[in-house]
């Protein structure tokens, strides 16, 4: 029998990796234009304050899609996202409260620790237990809500110091003067996506960690065959979601000065949504951020545009779960395969 | 045989689940710079021996040394870091991944694996090529080398020639023999006796879980080795009554012509007669596979014709396939049967395919339907609500069963004697005699090519997706016949 | 065979040793339920005189009905495998269904107008899932999504004109017989009784295990698994809009938010009954006890009245999330080593 043919020419293998991982997500920053362009149209004084509430509207929601997508490639799912994100609202809006700026930074990192080591649990009792990840998070989403109303019964209450919440609702230029012109058109909160994706999110990825994680979501068996700690590997990813949740908190909690238990289950389910548009393959191990993060502003995008043009902002739910099925059903199964 | 000086020294392992004995009490040794080979049945405890040496499943007790030492292989990790490499039989690849982040992910050094890639005649393969996008015997070459660059000090290989072509299977024995000359050890699980004992020095035979004989093959004959392994003289297995003469006289009841699967399946054209049981015989990976999903309506030919009697078949899904009377009984118990569910329900389930039975279903129905292929097939059904508890005998035998009580035209066998004990192939071989004398035309395909002659009426042997002789059941022994599935016509008898 | 840590559904397993009574927990959860759920109602008793009343037993029974509606196309459906994420929303959508006809033509037509819609919404649904090979996750996500802006459109639509919901659901929803048994309740039974007939006695229930149990060998014996999904998924949405009509009378006029409170709890119950979410095992017995231990629960931790404002709701759900988990992972064990 003849020897294997294999492609010989490394500029095609090259090309095919970037199609296979590159592709899809390129397609979701082409929907993010065409949104924003038909946002244009619709509202032709487009300017730095619709790009601004977009922004302060979408960046919990993005937060806690980043923090889906981790839990996703690891090849499990955490349906308590987003009331992880109002219990780390309630806590950060609680604490801050009276909080000078200095203080408030130090809560907002020690925020993000308690996020991790409540992700990190998480993943600890799907080890432990040996229980489905949806059952698991779907009990720990109960858990959390209830926490959140403990701390904060009265939604609306607890505070954040201003120059907090200017990380989240101001310019740029009003956090870092010397961006002059330029900054005072970007919105601050994108601040605290670049702090996600290069302080947490690059960081990890350029580790043997996160090829675990990837190997751990692409197949469980191979992985532990080849010596990954798949309870390890675990533990970090569900850290990891809980990081970016409680990220989000405090961005929400940045974007309203107050604290809300009771928002957790539409960002749980609209953050699968923008993962699954983003061409992150829920069975695990493919797929990155940029895609979700372009799906998540995508899907905000939408509900802002139907707002320009004069439709009840009460059909978003339709639009959505419409663009959602749509999605998946038939371009899902072009790219990504199906669960 | 206790040998302090040996690399590997396995003494009284034991894994029991529950009442089922995997391993009862399992001794190996292998002595540095040796080749040797383990070989049982499957259930024999192969599988469970080797799982333990790499740390994917603890023995109840037991104690496994490396040269002397005693360790604990708590993980694959903790194996490879007592100096054990090996190379699966499940993929230990990330398929979503390329191979430099698979090598980077279990800290192999890249250059090292290159040079053993390029050993093994693999130089033209790109390290950012996605694992998913490589063919099956290139990533078992992959985990060689990775393997090797770990420089282990017993090399554990298991099955690693079944999906590999020759050339590949031959640069595998060669680095086999290098490391042999370099004092250091290979561990070959394998079912192909021929390369055993061309390039093995030792062999360990197990048989229900203990170690029944370690043969030097210089000496031993295969006769011997598959003594042990089975347990009982091969002559035991009679062969059943063959009626080659009548079956030339009826009409073929399935035909099927230049039947197409790209890269799988060429030109392949049979015939199969009521009363006969036609056998396929070919190594693993030769397209018998492909032959058999085309019939039984798992997938779509590419080409080709089928016909049953007269009728064109026109083959979309399993479905379609039973509707005119062929059908299937997988090797992968898994496939084919529903684990939590009992062996009533089981058995009946292809009834349900109809929309006039999912109405009500009566235990009397249930109970006069599956009481005939039950009994028959003499299925263990004591105590034992759910499927996946049953042996992996009587589950293939529900498997049957299932086809028994729907009825039948063409009988579809896919190696229904893998890894079952010698009573229950007995029993199986009987009952498709039983069934073909009834009218019933059956394809057989077994990997057992020593137990064609004992059960086909005629033979085809498949050789890279091609039909390459045809042979009457009686003169099919196990020698023409391993011939000719490596694709060596009748004039170069080499082996 | 090959098993991996982690990786519990390997084809031999070894038969039952000798202990009975995790036996009897892994394949008769219901006993346990049961006590259970007796031993929550002599707590009860003990910390709140008086609270085995009649009025407090027809609450529950009230209560149960809609959460068991809701909760047994769940069962059916995660015994396939799958979840739904949209029946609450069909439910909805039912309620306001049987108003608005009933109020136009009549009561009958009403509801058979809600089921017609319901079971039509079902399938929708077990087509995406069952031809279009889509994750139930996914496909019901985005149905509940489009559902719940039809039913805030249709509402804001009709805020002047809003159709009442008719007396006889009303009474149905609300009233009993013989004091403290909800006509509701009968109707749940009698939707039980034909569910676990179903899932039992029928082929059509046979199909629902066996899809669940293994797909891939569903298709290699001739099973038309679409077309069973697609059933499966019509006949939940069905027996949801026999929630929805009876929400819609115990809510007393049809509202968007009426189903919400029922959606994660309707899951839970299945969870707790002892319905295992891989699928292929279970059923609705267990759902039923389930429902009735979390509605006790729930009303315990009302009348306790512990602490003030939302404490008691904030109670309410770290139980359920730790009852939730705890009895999840004693019916895996239970089953592992049975």
């Amino acid at each position: 029998m003849k020897a294997l043919q294999l492609p010989v020419a490394s500029g095609s293998v090259a090309r095919r990796r970037w199609l296979r991982r590159n592709a899809w997500p390129a397609l979701v920053y082409v929907l993010l234009a065409v949104i924003v362009l038909a946002q244009r149209i619709a509202h032709p004084n487009y300017g730095a304050f619709e790009i601004q509430s977009a922004v302060i509207g979408a960046m919990p929601f993005t937060l806690a899609t980043l923090g889906q997508t981790c839990a996703v490639l690891a090849g499990g799912i955490d349906l308590a996202v987003g009331t992880e994100l109002a219990l780390f609202n309630v806590i950060a809006a609680t604490l801050m409260a009276n909080a000078g700026f200095g203080e408030s930074l130090l809560i907002g990192l020690l925020v993000l620790v308690m996020g991790f080591v409540v992700g990190a649990l998480t993943g600890a009792v799907i080890n432990v237990t040996g229980v489905p990840d949806i059952i698991v998070t779907l009990a720990t989403s109960f858990v959390f809500a209830g926490v959140a109303l403990l701390i904060m019964p009265i939604a609306g209450s607890g505070g954040a110091p201003t120059e907090f919440g200017t990380l989240f609702t101001g310019e740029l230029s009003d956090v870092w003067p010397w961006t002059g012109a330029v900054g005072s058109v970007i919105p601050a909160g994108l601040l605290s996506l670049a702090f996600a994706l290069l302080v947490i999110w690059l960081p990890f990825r350029r580790s043997r960690a996160s090829l675990a994680l990837y190997a751990l979501g692409s197949n469980r068996t191979a992985a532990f065959l080849s010596g990954v700690s798949v309870n390890r590997t675990r533990i970090l990813a569900y850290g990891l979601t809980g990081t970016f949740a409680a990220l989000g908190g405090l961005a929400l909690t940045g974007t309203t000065g107050s604290g809300d238990p009771n928002i957790g289950i539409s960002y749980t389910l609209n953050s699968v949504a923008a993962v699954v548009l983003g061409g992150v393959s829920l069975t695990g191990g493919r797929g990155g951020m940029a895609g979700p993060i372009a799906a998540a502003f995508s899907l905000y995008g939408l509900l802002i545009l139907l707002q320009f043009l004069g439709i009840s902002v009460d059909y978003q739910y339709v639009v959505q779960g419409v663009t959602l099925v749509i999605v998946v059903l038939f371009l899902g199964r072009l790219w990504i395969g199906k669960r | 045989m206790l040998d302090t000086d040996n690399l590997l020294q396995v003494t009284g392992l034991r894994k029991h689940y529950g009442a089922v004995v995997a391993l009862e009490h399992a001794n190996l040794g292998v002595r540095p710079g040796e080749i040797h080979a383990l070989l049982g049945a499957n259930g024999a405890g192969k599988s469970t021996l080797v799982k333990m040496l790499t740390g994917v499943i603890r023995p109840d007790s037991g104690t496994i040394a490396v040269r002397g030492r005693e360790v604990r292989l708590t993980d694959p990790a903790a194996s490879q870091r007592a100096g054990l490499g090996a190379v699966f039989q499940d993929p230990a690849l990330a398929p979503d991944l390329t191979l430099a982040e698979n090598l980077r992910l279990t800290r192999a050094d890249p250059a090292a694996v290159r040079r053993w890639l390029d050993e093994l005649g693999l130089q033209a393969l790109d390290p950012g090529e996605i694992i998913a996008d490589l063919p099956l015997p290139t990533l078992r070459i992959i985990e060689l080398a990775r393997a090797l660059a770990r420089q282990p000090d017993l090399l554990i290989l298991d099955e690693i020639t079944a999906a590999l072509p020759s050339d590949l299977a031959e640069s595998v024995f060669r680095v086999m023999r290098q490391w042999r000359e370099a004092g250091r050890s290979v561990l070959f699980i394998s079912h192909r006796l021929g390369e055993v004992r061309a390039i093995c020095d030792r062999a360990t035979v197990l048989r229900d879980g203990r170690d029944v004989g370690t043969l030097l093959l210089a000496e031993g004959g295969e006769e011997r080795i598959v003594e042990l392994m089975l347990g009982a003289s091969r002559s035991e297995m009679q062969p059943a009554a063959a009626r080659h003469a009548d079956a030339r006289q009826t009409e073929p009841l399935f035909r099927c012509s230049k039947l197409r699967v790209t890269g799988r399946l060429h030109d392949v054209s049979f015939e199969v007669r009521p009363g006969e049981i036609l056998g396929v015989a070919a190594l693993e990976g030769q397209g018998q596979d492909a032959l058999f999903d085309c019939v039984a309506g798992v997938i779509r030919p590419d080409g080709g014709e089928m016909r049953l009697g007269n009728t064109p078949l026109a083959l979309r899904r399993p479905a379609d396939a039973i509707r005119a009377g062929i059908v299937l009984v997988p090797a992968d118990r898994v496939m084919a049967l529903l684990p939590q569910r009992s062996v009533r329900e089981n058995i009946v389930l292809p009834f349900f395919g109809r929309l006039r039975r999912w109405g009500r279903v009566t235990q009397r129905w249930e109970s006069q339907t599956v009481a005939g292929p039950i009994a028959r097939l003499a299925i263990d059904t004591r105590a034992q609500r759910q499927v996946r508890r049953l042996s992996g005998g009587n589950q293939q035998k529900v498997s049957v069963a299932r086809w028994l009580a729907t009825g039948f035209r063409v009988l579809l066998c896919f190696d229904p004697t893998r890894g079952i004990d010698v009573g229950t192939k007995r029993q199986i071989y009987a009952l498709l005699r039983e069934l073909a004398d009834q009218g019933a035309a059956i394809l057989l395909y077994t990997s057992e090519l020593a137990e064609v002659h004992l059960v086909c009426d005629r033979v085809l042997v498949l050789y890279e997706g091609q039909v390459v002789r045809e042979m009457k059941g009686a003169v099919a022994d196990e020698a023409a016949l391993l011939r000719a599935a490596h694709g060596l016509t009748a004039e170069e008898a080499a082996v | 065979m090959k098993t991996v840590p982690g990786d519990r559904r390997s084809v031999a397993v070894a038969p039952p040793s000798p202990r009975r009574v995790q036996r009897l927990l892994a394949e008769r959860p219901a006993i346990a339920l049961a006590v259970f759920l007796l031993l929550l109602v002599v707590i009860a008793s003990i910390l709140i005189p008086g609270y085995l009343s009649l009025a407090q037993v027809a609450n529950i029974l009230r209560l149960g009905s809609v959460m068991g509606l809701l909760a047994a196309g769940q069962t059916v459906l995660i015994i396939t495998g799958g979840i739904d994420l949209s029946l609450v929303w069909i439910a909805v959508a039912a309620g306001y269904a049987v108003s608005y006809v009933s109020a136009d033509s009549s009561v009958p037509v009403g509801i058979i107008a809600a089921l017609a819609l319901g079971a039509a919404i079902g399938a929708v649904n077990g087509i995406g899932v069952g031809v279009f090979g889509a994750s139930p996750l996914i496909v019901t996500l985005g149905m509940a999504g489009i559902l719940q802006g039809a039913v805030v459109v249709f509402d804001k639509a009709h805020l002047a004109n809003a159709a009442s919901v008719p007396g006889s659901i009303l009474q149905l929803a609300n009233d009993s017989i013989v004091g403290f048994v909800p006509y509701s309740a009968f109707v749940w039974v009698a939707v039980a009784a034909l569910a676990i007939l179903m899932l039992q006695r029928t082929g059509f229930g046979r199909l629902i295990y066996a899809v669940g149990d293994n797909r891939a060998a569903c298709r290699l014996a001739g099973i038309p698994v679409a077309a069973t999904l697609v059933a499966v998924y019509a006949l939940a949405g069905l027996i949801s809009a026999i929630g929805g009509i009876v929400l819609v009378g115990l809510s007393r006029y049809a509202n968007a938010d009426m189903g919400t409170p029922f959606l994660l709890p309707s899951i839970a119950a299945v969870v707790v009954g002892g319905t295992s979410i891989a699928g292929g095992s279970g059923g609705y017995g267990g759902t039923m006890l389930g429902v009735l231990l979390l509605t006790v629960l729930d009303g315990l931790l009302t009348l306790l009245n512990i602490g003030q404002g939302q404490a008691p709701q904030a109670a309410r759900f770290i139980l359920y999330g730790l009852i939730v988990l705890a009895l999840a992972w004693a019916y895996l064990r239970a089953a592992q080593q049975a």
